[in-house]
């Protein structure tokens, strides 16, 4: 049996049992905010979600959006990794849902979903269900711990991964401040796809450049199940060459098999390493909501939908944007804040013109992804994606993908400013 | 005959897609994937990167097309100007013309009692208010770190226009005036 006949036997099995199982739509829950006219339920406000409800409100002020998110303001993931090692804080990723609702008159409703009804157009929520016409689903990604031995539910508390910005970057903080000089941080990377491709490798340089400053003799030994660095490897490798030898320590082709949690030793197909702090970032799926109501074929893990609307390819006026995307349906993108982004809008476009009983329109993508390679300067990787009606796939631009020449002051500053204006963008 | 009729057909159904009410059209759409950077209706709330909504669609195609095409130094915008072609670039353009100018929120502190800077040249071309108009880009309201990158571009003879030869080998310190100038409070 191989690795993704595994995978669709184990964890993606788990997932349709409780989808079919105990979370079933329940038609009793009361319903809540009635609807009167059109309306669009966006549900997770995250950076898809949050970008195509204020898309959607800057194309009709008088359309009915309901945005629903269970936490309670946005914490960013982009420059989360800043947060790790105290070059920012938590209340500078923390941004509340309020523009939103007052500026552009979106009802953000605090709750988890629970269930969707695709066939008679519902979502169940934790304070009751809310009716809708469409339904753009931003999940965001979950995680697949089976392939791990020994990661039970205590190890996955003890070893966060840090990939969903939140209590665990608080906890990995923490662990790196309390860290002793000498002691060594272990960082597993799954095989791709995963989030933010180049995420676990700033990381690195980030953490790396911290125990320079503050923990002398410590390293950080990164595990690649990959064959190489998945994102700008060249530039990576090089700030890790030039600033942190001997700090980053390098392995590709490792996957972790094992984790031994009274020894803190994580068994790869390299080895054995053992860290003070083990920042295992597992295997991921698309987020929970995107395999409520029948949304995920069997044996899937990320969400089959049209690339042209982002309509899921099981169930009609349903569409669904972000990190949870099949990139081997609709082509391959980078799981990415400002793929998501454009996704949002996008899909808010098509929504507007399917409303009105007419065609998609034409999606047009962009990503660029900055890196901080310590607190100054940064790298960056670009790209254009574009619909093409013949593959009906969206494509990348050859010529405009690319990375950056060099690290730099300059782009550092722009990788700030980045943030900036992603975050005014999506919630501002 | 044949041709004028399919030409007409697509002519409609292009219209048609451009119609459908509250939907943006291919430019605006083209031009919202660049507010992830440049902010909402390209009001950068940032320093380094520039404001662009309600910039003269001019200047805007022309930076475009010399980006994409290696003649004006870029970092990002070298590589995604790549993406578009000239249609897009144009539709592009104007689009983000359309949007309105929004100063930067980022302004220079300035505490002494008068800025010792000779402006009168730049007023002959960028306007009384450095307002702008056509391939002459607005300056007044610029963020301020992306003001004194350009700038020291003219200066280094990096970034090339007969136009801004007067800034050549001017000292960084007298484009540090320039930059509070345009952009002071
Ligand atoms: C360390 C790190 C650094 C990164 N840096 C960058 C970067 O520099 N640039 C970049 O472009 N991207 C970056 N990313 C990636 C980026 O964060 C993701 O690609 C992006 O968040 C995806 O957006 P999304 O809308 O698909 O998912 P999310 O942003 O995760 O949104 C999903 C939302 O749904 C909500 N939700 C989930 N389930 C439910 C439920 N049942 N009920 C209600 N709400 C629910 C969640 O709370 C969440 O808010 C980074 C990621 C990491 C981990
Ligand atoms: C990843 C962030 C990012 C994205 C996306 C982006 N830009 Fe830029 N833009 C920048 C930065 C940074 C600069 C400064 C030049 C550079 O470093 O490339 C800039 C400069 C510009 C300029 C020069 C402004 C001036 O006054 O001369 C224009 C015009 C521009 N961008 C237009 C666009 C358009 C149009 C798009 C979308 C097609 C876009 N940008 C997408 C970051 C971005
Ligand atoms: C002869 C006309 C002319 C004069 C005089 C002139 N400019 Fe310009 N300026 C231009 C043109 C045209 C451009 C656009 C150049 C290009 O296409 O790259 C420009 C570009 C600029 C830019 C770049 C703006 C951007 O968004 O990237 C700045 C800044 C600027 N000028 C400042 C000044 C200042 C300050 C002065 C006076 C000291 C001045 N200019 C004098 C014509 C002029």
């Amino acid at each position: 049996m191989n690795r993704r006949d595994f995978i669709k036997n184990t964890a993606l099995g788990v997932g349709a049992v409780t989808l079919f199982g105990s979370r079933a739509f329940n038609v009793h829950a009361g319903e809540i905010l009635p609807k009167k006219g059109k309306r669009v339920v966006v549900a997770g406000g995250g950076f898809g979600g949050a970008t195509a409800a204020k898309y959607l409100k800057m194309m009709d002020p008088k359309l009915d959006v309901i945005l629903i998110e269970e936490r309670a303001s946005f914490i960013s993931c982009p420059v989360s990794n800043l947060v790790l090692v105290g070059l920012k804080e938590m209340k500078d990723i923390t941004f509340s849902y309020s523009t939103l609702a007052k500026k552009y008159g979106i009802s953000v409703l605090n709750a988890k979903i629970l269930a969707i009804d695709p066939v008679s157009h519902k979502v169940e929520t934790s304070k009751g269900s809310v009716a809708f016409d469409r339904l753009i689903l931003s999940p965001g990604v979950d995680f697949i711990y089976d392939n791990i031995k020994g990661m039970d539910a205590r190890s996955q508390e003890l070893f966060p991964h840090a990939v969903k910005a939140g209590p665990q970057t608080i906890q990995l903080t923490q662990e790196l401040k309390a860290m002793k000089p000498g002691e060594n941080m272990v960082m597993s990377i799954p095989e791709a796809p995963f989030r933010c491709p180049p995420g676990p490798y700033e990381r690195a340089c980030l953490v790396a450049n911290y125990l320079k400053n503050n923990k002398k003799g410590s390293k950080i030994i990164v595990l690649d199940a990959n064959q190489d660095v998945v994102s700008k490897a060249k530039l990576f490798k090089a700030a890790w060459k030039d600033y942190y030898e001997g700090i980053v320590e390098y392995h590709p082709d490792s996957e972790v098999k094992e984790i031994k949690a009274e020894t803190r030793t994580v068994v790869a197909s390299s080895g054995e390493y053992v860290g003070a702090i083990l920042n295992i970032i597992p295997e991921q799926k698309a987020g929970s909501m995107a395999f409520m109501g029948g949304l995920m074929p069997q044996g899937r893990r990320w969400s089959p939908v049209s690339a042209l609307s982002f309509e899921s390819s099981v169930h009609k006026d349903v569409h669904i944007i972000g990190d949870a995307t099949d990139g081997d349906v609709i082509g391959s993108m980078p799981k990415s804040g400002f793929v998501a982004s454009t996704m949002g809008k996008a899909a808010a476009a098509s929504v507007m013109a399917m409303l009105a009983g007419k065609e998609p329109v034409s999606p047009y993508l962009a990503n660029t992804c900055y890196s901080m390679v310590n607190e100054r300067e940064a790298i960056y990787v670009t790209g254009v994606f574009e619909y093409d009606p013949q593959t009906k796939k969206i494509a990348g631009k050859k010529a405009a993908g690319g990375v950056s020449p060099e690290r730099s002051v300059l782009l550092g500053h722009q990788a700030e400013d980045w943030a900036k204006g992603i975050w005014s963008d999506t919630l501002g | 005959m044949q041709g004028r009729v399919f030409m007409a057909v697509v002519f409609l159904l292009y219209a048609a897609s451009m119609a459908i009410a509250g939907v943006p059209g291919d430019g605006e759409r083209l031009a919202e994937t660049c507010t992830g950077c440049h902010g909402t209706k390209g009001a950068s709330p940032g320093n380094y990167i520039p404001v662009i909504g309600g910039q003269h669609a001019g200047y805007l195609k022309k930076s475009l097309v010399e980006y994409r095409d290696g003649l004006r130094p870029g970092g990002v915008m070298a590589n995604l100007a790549k993406g578009y072609s000239d249609g897009q670039i144009d539709d592009i353009s104007k689009a983000v013309a359309s949007w309105k100018w929004k100063n930067s929120p980022i302004k220079s502190a300035f505490k002494g009692k008068k800025l010792a800077v000779e402006t009168e040249s730049c007023v002959a071309c960028h306007g009384k208010k450095g307002e702008g108009s056509a391939d002459t880009p607005r300056i007044t309201g610029q963020s301020p770190g992306y003001l004194k990158v350009v700038l020291q571009e003219f200066s280094d003879g990096k970034r090339k226009s007969p136009e801004m030869e007067l800034i050549k080998g001017v000292a960084a310190t007298e484009l540090d005036k320039l930059v509070i100038f345009y952009t002071r409070k």
